[in-house]
């Protein structure tokens, strides 16, 4: 039983081997579009803003204000003082946005009368003005800490020098400190595992479906007429695509891992993960082609659910929000990618995503087993 | 005596409404070659594929050497599918090590097997080709190498010539000729009188499921009795003919008339006293007759006569 | 011509009796389109920051209310550090802030090689600013007078005076494409499936050939050029009907401000050229209908991200848009922008279109040269 098992995986891999588009769709493109998206997002996505200060009060608290924030900022994030109008150093493209301290602004904080900072950004960098806004938020309070403290000892009979200076200088009741994350995420390590799932589909769906295929073209009741049982057949056929599924995602992982220095994490994590979605992509293969009525059904649900899985599941959206994100764990593709995520970016051990391999698995093993029912009465006509 | 190589009992499946194989029954003696005669679609692959194991019957027996089939006596039967059931993808020797593999034979004895049954289809030099670069008359004869390759008992060829040239046609009945003379079984099924006349030892004729007639070519021929072919060329229009045609079917003697434009055949009793009267119909109904041929009697004229129709349309 | 028309006819039906290509063609753009558009609705104005709260005081908790008013940033709440390591090593969270119990710092962690670290300082320190006027005045005064009397001073001031206030105005107008995520949605998924499924007719070609109609199409008076034409007029002829299926969608459902109508015409037009000679040209390259599939789609999907159709090019650098400008895609996405964004009229794109154009030109010779040689040899 075992032998022709064997056999009959062993013959589906050396037809596989010999067909070219297998190799382009399960080694040559998961890591050809992986690579592409690491060339375009590799150094990671970038965000720099310089925002302006625009000191049009001229005066030493204004000017106080101006140094202290170009010393400031960080990554990310540059100050610099505008001396022309704020809609032309905007114009101009130096800057992303603009904080005016406006003419008179001193003198309205210290006589305690309304008082206020402009800030000026473009309407297509909404992000930019908003950071502006933020900071200028920030100096507000400052000025406004400032002039309460002030009005304050005035009205206490307190020497409102020191006070103010204390204030000032205060360090703030909540301090800020910044930690790293370390470990790095390459996003190839997410495309490859995607599109990889994607074309795997496609191929295995092909294995699959090659069994009411050898039906038609004979194949089959000629290896039924030798001494070999129904359930060797199917079995070996399975085996044979679980092989090729297995195969060529592992390539992909140690290819883009070793060759373009993309971690996809803990290797067993990894493998486990990568044996888990192929079960579960043959296992719905199997499901379909059992379920469908002629092979040409077979053919087209294979590639719509392929197709609808991964673009539920994800495959092409790094990190979306909304909808997306709650409906990509409905999809195999989806709940393989957040395994695969994990692993790479959250540092996960194998015991992490321990759940979502046996649902991969369960999953696999649950619509095989209907599929395989199915297929028998085909195959045994 | 020893037990027949394949017996066969009141073998009857069923598809749906359509009874496809109706209380079948023959054996086949170790050394001879059968042949299962009948027009498309008269029961033939359906027999066989019950026979190898394919398909359940609905009811009846298959014997094998006095046992019945079971999944490990099936390396008894070497099946040559009537399609080309091997993988266009790979080349002659690994189909051939497949199946030899499937069939438990390896090592050195699978080689050596392979070799002979290249030798025999003459496909020695293109045995490292792809099939799907083969003419269609070399895939026939990889397909019948297949079937060989384990030395079974029982060869069964499924209408191994459809839609071969004349000349890979005659090199597989040659083949085939050379393979019942040296002791192995055969079956062989055809829609071709001419092959199974050549061929076989005994002729089982099958018509919608059922086993009409059964015997060597003599027996059969004597089932045609005093019964002789006919055959008129006429000239005239096809409706004409058509009446002409009802018109001869109703005379004594005729068993069976099959032809239309241009020539028509009648198998009768005293073939050759229907000549007048048959003429003088023609021209009542406008035909103009302008040759008569009467013919050696043959299984074409047998299956005539035993279903009034031709064996191919 | 009669002829080419019959062809088109023939092909055209043979191309939408296929289930598959009927799902490509007309729901996948559909659904896709839907899916950008509902998911990806809310990124561009704030950064997105992760907060981890342990058990935070009542200044903790000011400062994390200040933080989710910001206009900066948008909090997404974690309750697992390792969660939200994960989405800030992968980027999706520029950052992430930890808030515990008063009295111990907050903590802000960035990955080394993310540049938003600046912004979410800034943010919290302005944030952190907010919430302190008053503790810090207090404290400024108690060096003084007792705490007591510092307090009822310190909050009889903040009632006079008015809070020093922050106006902001914004210059410009907001791109289309921006504001209504549709707008960017549609026309890069049209560009990205009007190409890929040109290269998808490409099995249907070999097919073609591999059934022997290039040799029965020799032996009519008409020729191959004749078959070839009409299937190169029906390929054209379903790019449009996806191009009026999506656009019209665009238009009537997502209330998509187009632009003008004439370069939005002549685009499709030339677009769709582009798409159906792509597709003769792999038909006339590769051997089996298995193939053409397993190069088409990759390529599509390669062809799509390196000229702007997965995302826009303005976000990678300007290697990777050189070697996007390569794709006939960027191009056409280059048309779209300026047609949608800056409400450019065909004399606006006519530098674009005059690529465009080229690549037309090319692709068709190439095709008609590749499909000759097996016109030749009659397979």
């Amino acid at each position: 039983m075992w032998r022709h098992v064997w056999l009959i995986a062993a013959n589906g891999l050396r037809r596989s081997l010999r067909d070219r588009s297998i190799l382009i769709q399960a080694i040559v493109a998961p890591i050809l579009i992986a690579v592409v998206v690491g060339a375009a997002f590799g150094s990671g996505f970038s965000l720099n803003v310089t925002v302006g200060i625009k000191d049009a009060d001229g005066s030493d608290i204004s000017e106080q204000i101006a140094q202290g924030l170009t010393g400031a900022g960080g990554d990310g994030i540059a100050f610099s003082s505008v001396d022309a109008d704020a809609d032309a150093a905007l114009d101009s493209g130096a800057y992303d946005a603009v904080i005016v301290l406006p003419a008179g602004l001193s003198d309205a904080v210290l006589s305690g009368e309304p008082a206020q900072l402009d800030v000026v950004g473009e309407a297509k960098d909404p992000l930019a003005q908003s950071v502006a806004e933020s900071v200028a938020a920030g100096i507000a309070a400052n000025l406004q800490t400032a002039r309460v403290t002030a009005v304050a000892a005035t009205s206490a009979g307190v020497d409102a020098g020191p006070a103010i200076q204390r204030a000032v200088t205060a360090t703030p009741p909540l301090t800020v400190e910044q930690g790293e994350v370390t470990g790095t995420f390459s996003v190839m390590a997410y495309f490859a595992p995607g599109v990889a799932m994607l074309f795997l589909f496609f191929i295995i769906g092909n294995g699959a479906r090659s069994i009411i295929e050898e039906r038609r073209e004979g194949t089959l009741p000629r290896i039924l007429a030798a001494p070999v049982s129904p359930a060797s057949v199917l079995l070996g056929k399975t085996v044979g695509v679980l092989i090729v599924g297995i195969v060529s995602m592992t390539l992909v992982w140690l290819i883009t891992w070793l060759g373009f220095g993309a971690y996809w994490g803990d290797p067993i994590g990894v493998f486990l993960v990568i044996v888990a979605a192929v079960v579960a992509i043959a296992g719905i293969s199997l499901l379909i082609t059992g379920l469908a009525r002629t092979e040409n059904q077979a053919d087209a649900l294979t590639t719509i659910i392929a197709l609808l899985f991964a673009v539920a599941g994800g495959t092409f959206f790094y990190g979306a929000s909304g909808v997306l994100s709650d409906l990509r764990l409905f999809t195999p593709n989806g709940q393989a990618l957040a395994a695969f995520v994990n692993l790479a970016a959250a540092q996960a051990d194998v015991v992490e995503v321990l759940p979502q391999i046996l649902l991969l698995t369960g999953i696999g093993v649950g619509c095989a087993a209907v599929g395989l029912v199915a297929l028998r009465n085909k195959v045994l006509t | 005596m020893a037990a027949p190589v394949l017996q066969v009992t009141d073998l009857v499946r069923r598809f749906g409404d359509h009874t496809a194989v109706d209380r079948v029954s023959f054996q086949i003696q170790p050394g001879e070659t059968y042949g299962l005669l009948g027009p498309n679609g008269a029961g033939k692959t359906t027999t066989i594929s019950m026979i190898a194991g394919l398909l359940t019957p609905d009811s009846g027996e298959v014997e094998l050497l006095g046992e019945p089939l079971t999944s490990g006596r099936k390396s008894l039967i070497g099946l040559v599918p009537q399609d080309i059931a091997l993988y266009p993808d790979l080349s002659a020797l690994e189909n051939l090590q497949f199946f030899g593999k499937l069939q438990n034979l390896h090592g050195e004895h699978l080689k050596q097997r392979i070799a002979h049954v290249l030798d025999v289809v003459g496909l020695t030099d293109r045995a490292k080709d792809r099939i799907d670069t083969y003419s269609g008359g070399m895939k026939r004869r990889a397909n019948i190498a297949v079937g060989l390759l384990h030395e079974p008992q029982l060869l069964i060829l499924d209408e191994p010539t459809v839609g071969v040239d004349p000349q890979s046609r005659n090199s597989i009945l040659e083949a085939v000729d050379v393979l019942g003379g040296s002791g192995m079984a055969v079956l062989y099924t055809t829609h071709y009188m001419e092959e199974a006349e050549r061929l076989c030892d005994r002729v089982g004729i099958i018509d919608s499921g059922r086993l009409i007639a059964e015997g060597t070519r003599d027996e059969l021929m004597q089932r045609l009795g005093e019964n002789s072919t006919v055959t008129f060329r006429v000239n005239g229009g096809a409706e004409q003919t058509h009446a002409w045609r009802v018109e001869l079917a109703g005379m004594p003697g005729v068993s069976g008339v099959q032809g239309e434009d241009g020539q028509v055949a009648v198998v009768a009793a005293n073939g050759p006293s229907l000549i007048a009267p048959a003429v003088q119909a023609a021209q009542s109904h406008g035909l103009d007759v302008v040759g008569v041929e009467v013919a050696e009697p043959d299984l074409e004229a047998v299956f005539l006569h035993l279903t009034g129709k031709a064996l191919r349309d | 011509m009669r002829a080419v028309l019959a062809t088109a006819r023939t092909e055209w039906v043979r191309y939408f009796r296929d289930r598959i290509a009927m799902f490509t063609t007309l729901a996948l753009p559909v659904v896709l389109v839907l899916l950008i558009g509902l998911s990806f609705g809310q990124s561009a104005e704030r950064l997105p920051v992760g907060m981890l709260q342990s058990d935070p005081g009542p200044l903790g908790t000011s400062l994390v209310a200040e933080l989710e008013d910001s206009p900066a940033i948008d909090v997404q709440q974690y309750t697992d550090r390792n969660e939200m390591y994960r989405d800030i090593r992968m980027g999706l969270v520029a950052g992430g802030v930890e808030v515990p119990a008063d009295g111990e710092p907050v903590q802000i962690y960035v990955q080394q090689a993310s540049t938003g670290a600046g912004v979410v300082v800034s943010t919290v320190n302005s944030a952190a600013a907010q919430i302190s006027t008053r503790a810090t005045a207090i404290d400024a005064l108690s060096e003084q007078i007792p705490t007591q009397k510092a307090r009822a001073a310190v909050d009889q001031a903040m009632a006079d005076i008015p809070a020093v206030e922050v106006a902001t105005r914004a210059i410009g107008a907001v791109n289309e494409m921006d504001e209504n995520r549709f707008a960017s949605a549609v026309p890069s998924q049209l560009m990205l499936f009007t190409f890929l499924n040109g290269l998808l007719g490409a099995a249907a070609l070999v097919q073609a050939r591999q059934l022997g109609v290039f040799q029965r199409t020799l032996a009519t008076p008409h020729g191959l050029g004749v078959y070839l034409s009409g299937l190169g007029l029906s390929r054209f002829l379903i790019a449009i009907l996806q191009a009026v299926i999506l656009l019209g969608l665009g238009v009537l459902w997502f209330g998509i401000n187009l632009g003008d109508p004439v370069a939005v015409t002549a685009l499709v037009l030339i677009y769709s050229v582009i798409a159906a000679a792509a597709g003769m040209l792999l038909g006339g390259v590769v051997r089996t209908p298995g193939q053409a599939v397993a190069v088409a789609v990759p390529a599509g999907i390669v062809m799509g991200m390196l000229g702007g159709c997965m995302w826009p090019l303005s976000v990678v650098g300007t290697t990777m848009q050189r070697i996007g400008h390569l794709t006939p895609q960027a191009w056409a996405m280059d048309s779209w922008n300026a047609i949608i964004n800056e409400g450019a009229g065909i004399g606006g794109i006519a530098g674009y279109l005059a690529v465009l154009v080229g690549f037309a030109v090319v692709l068709s010779a190439l095709a008609v040269w590749a499909l000759g040689r097996h016109a030749r040899t009659g397979r």
